[in-house]
Order: structure tokens, then sequence, then C-alpha cells
């Protein structure tokens, strides 16, 4: 337990970022357990906001990029650098996904030339890559939903629009209003954005893995898989192993939800070391959550709810 | 509250843009350039729409396009418009406000016969355009006689043909299965068609505007109309579509000088992004 301070550099930014804690872990493998999306972040940007420097309106606007970068860096440096992971096909193959490696991918995307603005007559025009939130609400029907994704602002005439803030049916009723000129400069922009993010697999880097990818676009479905993959321990053996830190060697479990998950994982193995050092066997639920085998799958949940390694393309 | 007046503003600009941003258009019918307001996108939405329509004489694009046409005239009476002025508008509308460029896409047959390297091909519409305005094509209205009757033929307006495509559509059956049905409907069209270019009709001393006759009481005057005469509407109408076709076809010159000819779409693709 202690007060070591991270150096996190996301594009714009050096973010100082406490260590993430056994806490905060069970609460984000809670969230995890489910399906829900806006759950998962809020309780994810609750724990930004309680480690990091980051007000909660800079949390809620970091780009998805940004917002990625900060998990990524979280993972690596309180719980490990390497996931463990399966294919989910006939073959089930082992892999591991190296995170400083995919940490490189995603700080090489030079994705700034891609927002240079523009202007379409009278109307200039600034973009922005989306939050995780606002691609969680993309509704692929509503193209006005998709293309506005990119917009930061319009400028015409002195009138400044902010597109971040602005609700579904106002974005609808201005795109009525927009020239098709425009429009079709937007949908354009917007369209190169996206096929050069869909070229984007995050497993790349591993030689003869050609055909399975882990894709970083705008497809919340395949945002949440590469969430679950960075927290991908058992929350059940999680529990199990504070009871037994605490019953068999007295660590309260105040002190251990307060360690790091790095930490907590020492603990574990250390007990594990003990017990067989005493011939004891060690208690059936003790699962050190590192490199073992909740972390050996893509799901670290159910047999039933398993998440395909091969991630789809956006629109 | 802010946010809110700032979209209202924009509103009501974007509004405002369309008298000043304008297109121009020469159309000439009328010898001279009419304005037009730029396509918006609730607009282009529209002609997008029309491409579910799975009639073969794509009325639901027609009427679409010559509505908006319409809407987007700026002092001008748009029914009086021809056909030919309505493609030059369709033309600038797509160069203006969508792309000034089109995308051909080649078939596999196309691409077969002609060693093609690429499926698809952009050219340049706005270079092909004004190639073809350069050559200063106009049509003139005819006359024809025989006998003692005589038609006087002009290119259709888009009041006629917005008038003549809807009673068409009502008075094909929407499938055909029969090969008796499908010889009616031929038979149908080709009479519509021929009708559109006919504005009226002289015998001895009787003129009848057939633009307003029912569209049952056309057909039988037409039947009944002297082959000589038919025949002139027909090389009228064939010269008009022969003389636009530099506009509405593009011609690709290969490598092997051998010439693939497209045709521009006449419906919702046109205006795809």
């Amino acid at each position: 337990m202690s007060n070591f301070l991270n150096e996190i550099k996301i594009n714009d930014k050096v973010v100082l970022c406490k260590e993430l804690k056994v806490k905060h872990y069970k609460i984000i493998l809670k969230c995890l357990l489910g399906n829900d999306v806006i759950l998962c972040l809020n309780n994810i940007n609750s724990i930004l906001l309680d480690i990091t420097n980051l007000t909660n309106i800079e949390i809620n606007k970091l780009n998805f990029i940004d917002y990625f970068l900060l998990l990524l860096e979280i993972r690596r440096n309180n719980i490990s650098n390497t996931i463990l992971a399966e294919t989910i096909d006939d073959k089930s193959t082992k892999i591991t996904i190296n995170i400083s490696k995919i940490i490189n991918i995603i700080q090489n995307i030079k994705y700034q030339h891609l927002l240079v603005p523009d202007n379409v007559d009278s109307f200039y025009i600034y973009y922005k890559l989306p939050t995780i939130r606002e691609i969680s609400y993309i509704e692929t029907d509503s193209l006005e939903t998709v293309y506005g994704l990119f917009l930061k602002e319009i400028i015409t005439n002195n009138i400044k629009i902010p597109f971040s803030n602005l609700k579904k049916n106002t974005l609808n009723e201005l795109f009525v209003y927009f020239p098709a000129k425009l429009t079709t400069h937007l949908v354009k922009r917007a369209e190169n954005i996206i096929s050069i993010f869909n070229d984007i697999n995050l497993l790349s880097y591993i030689p003869g893995l050609k055909d399975k990818h882990l894709m970083f676009n705008f497809n919340i479905n395949n945002l949440y898989l590469l969430i679950k993959l960075l927290f991908g321990d058992q929350l059940l053996s999680l529990y199990s192993n504070i009871f037994e830190l605490s019953k068999q060697i007295n660590m309260s479990p105040e002190y251990i939800e307060n360690c790091t998950p790095g930490e907590y994982g020492i603990f574990v193995k250390k007990l594990e070391a003990l017990n067989n050092d005493n011939n004891t066997q060690p208690s059936i639920d003790i699962q050190p959550n590192v490199n073992t085998k909740s972390t050996n799958s893509l799901n670290p949940y159910t047999n039933n709810e398993v998440p395909p390694i091969n991630s789809t393309p956006f629109m | 509250m802010f946010m809110s007046d700032n979209v209202k503003n924009l509103i009501e600009q974007l509004k405002a843009l369309d008298n000043d941003i304008s297109i121009q258009v020469f159309i000439p019918s009328l010898q001279k350039n009419i304005k037009f307001k730029q396509l918006t996108t609730e607009q282009l939405k529209r002609i997008l729409k029309t491409s579910v329509d799975t009639t073969v004489f794509n009325t639901l694009y027609n009427s679409t396009i010559n509505t908006i046409i319409a809407e987007n005239a700026i002092d001008c009476n748009t029914n009086k418009l021809t056909i030919f002025d309505k493609i030059l508008i369709v033309f600038k509308l797509k160069m203006e406000c969508i792309s000034s460029d089109f995308t051909f896409y080649f078939n596999e047959d196309e691409i077969k016969q002609n060693n093609l390297e690429d499926t698809f091909k952009t050219v340049s519409v706005l270079e092909h355009f004004n190639s073809f305005i350069e050559k200063q094509i106009n049509f003139k209205d005819e006359i024809f006689s025989f006998n003692n009757c005589t038609i006087s033929c002009s290119l259709p307006t888009i009041a006629t043909e917005n008038l003549l495509d809807v009673e068409l559509n009502k008075n094909i059956p929407a499938e055909v299965e029969t090969e008796e049905g499908l010889r009616n409907v031929i038979g149908i069209t080709f009479i519509n068609e021929i009708t559109k270019y006919i504005t009226s009709i002289k015998i001895n001393e009787t003129v009848v505007d057939l633009t307003i006759l029912p569209f049952n009481d056309r057909i039988k005057v037409i039947e009944n109309l002297p082959t000589a005469i038919i025949n002139n509407v027909i090389k009228y109408a064939e010269n008009y579509k022969n003389s636009i076709k530099d506009l509405v076809v593009y011609n690709f010159v290969l490598d092997t000088g051998a010439n693939l000819i497209k045709d521009f779409p006449t419906d919702a693709s046109f205006f795809n992004i």
C-alpha cells in the first residue's frame, strides 16, 4: 500500500495516476459481469476520478484513444504487462497479448492529420475523435449520429455550433438544414476516418495470427471486449482469496483491498507457497489472479459468455 | 440555453443561405440563366430514398426531382421548363451540391470483354458537362402535317412529364404476368412517350390539346393518327435523344483503342455520395 504516483502520457497531456487498488478492481470486475456498457463506463470513470488528477469533465472529454491509453497503462502498471487469452474457434489457440505492444500500436495512430479543419463554402469545420461514451450512443441506423460523431464544431457567419453536447434530435434537425454539399463533405471525411480505424488490429504485431482480429475502431462491442480483456479476472476467486488471506495469515480485508492487484497477486502466491511448504493442500478456491487460469481465457466469466476474439469492422 | 439559441440562429442562417449560395443554370428553353438554391440534406435524402422505387419508369425519382427543382428555382415557374432544361439542372445540382466527379462501376462482362484492371473509374462530370454545353445545343418546336392533320411537337415540359407519368403509373399494372399483358404495357408506354412530345393536334379546324386529355382518350387519339405523322414524332423524339447522348453517356476510350460506353444513371444513384 503506497502513495506511488505514475505519470501516464496521453496525446496532449501527462496524467498523474495513483495505483489501482483491489477495491477498484473489484468494482471493475463487478461491472464487467454484465453487458451494460454505460454502467461499466460510469464506474470506470468514477475510479479514474479517484486515482488520477483528471477532473470529471476532463475524463468525460477524453477521446477514446486517450481513454484506452489510460486504461492500458493502468492495467500494465498495476496488474501485469501480459494477458493470456484464448481464441474462441475450433483450434482454441492460446495467445499472450503484450500490453506494451498494444500501447505502441495505439500511440502510433497518427490521427491528427485526419482531423485537420477545413471548410465548405462559408462553413468552417473542426473535427474530433469521439469519446467512448459517444461511441456507445451511436445508432448505426441514424447516419446523423454516426457522422456527427467526428464533428467538434462548425463555424459559419460568426455562429459557432459545438457538437459535443448536441442531443440526437437537435443533430438530426441541423443536418436537415445543412446544404447537401456540406453533408456530403462530412460523410466523406467521416468515412475516411472510419476506414482507417477499421484497419487497426491490435493483434497485428503477433506473427502467424493473421485471421484473428482485435479491432480498435468505433464499434462499441469491440471496445468493450478490450476492456474485458484488460480486466479479465474472476470476481469469485478475488473474494475467495481475500477470505483465505484473512483467515490464514490474518491480513485484514481493508489492507488487501488497498493493495494493488499486483501486490495482492504476490500475497496469494506467497500463501500458496506457504501452504505447499506445510504440505497442506491450498484451498481449492485460491487462484492467484495474475497469469493463471483465470486470465487464460478471453472470457473470464462463464463458459456460455465467450466473446469472440475476432472483432468486427464498424459500418 | 446558449446552445439552443445558437442552434436556432444557425438554422435561421442556413435558411437564409438558400438565396446567398445559389447555383446558376443556363436554361435553353428560356435562353437565360436561372438561379437555383442548393440542395439541402433533407432533399438529398428524399432523392436517395427513391432508390427503393421498383417501377420501370422511375416515377418516384422523376416526381421527386421535379418537385425539388420547383422548390429550389428562384423566380422561375419550373412547370414550363423542358426535359432538356431539367437534365441540365440535374447535372448542375449533382456537380455543385454533391460532387463534380462520378464513379462508374463495371460489371463482370465489361471487365472480361475489355480486359479492365479496375472495377470502377471516376470521371469528371464537370469537364464532360462543360464540353457538352460548348456545343450550344437547342431544340426547336416542329410542325408536321399529313393531309388535313397537323401536329405540333415540342420537348415535353416538366408539367407534362409529371402529369403523364402519374397517369401512366395509374394505368399500368404493378406486375405483368402474361405476354399479352406485357405487350399491352409496352404499347401504353410507347403511346405515352409519343404523347409527351405532341403539344396539339389540328384536324381541319379543330385543335386538341393532348396534354389535358384523359389518359384513355389520349391513347385512342394517338392510335388513330396516320403512321406518317407518328413516324415524324418518333424521329423528333429520337433526334432529341441522340442530341443529348453526348451528355447522358460517357465514352471510355480504352488502351486498346476500343470504346466502352456507359450511361449516367437516370435514377437516385446519380446522387450517390
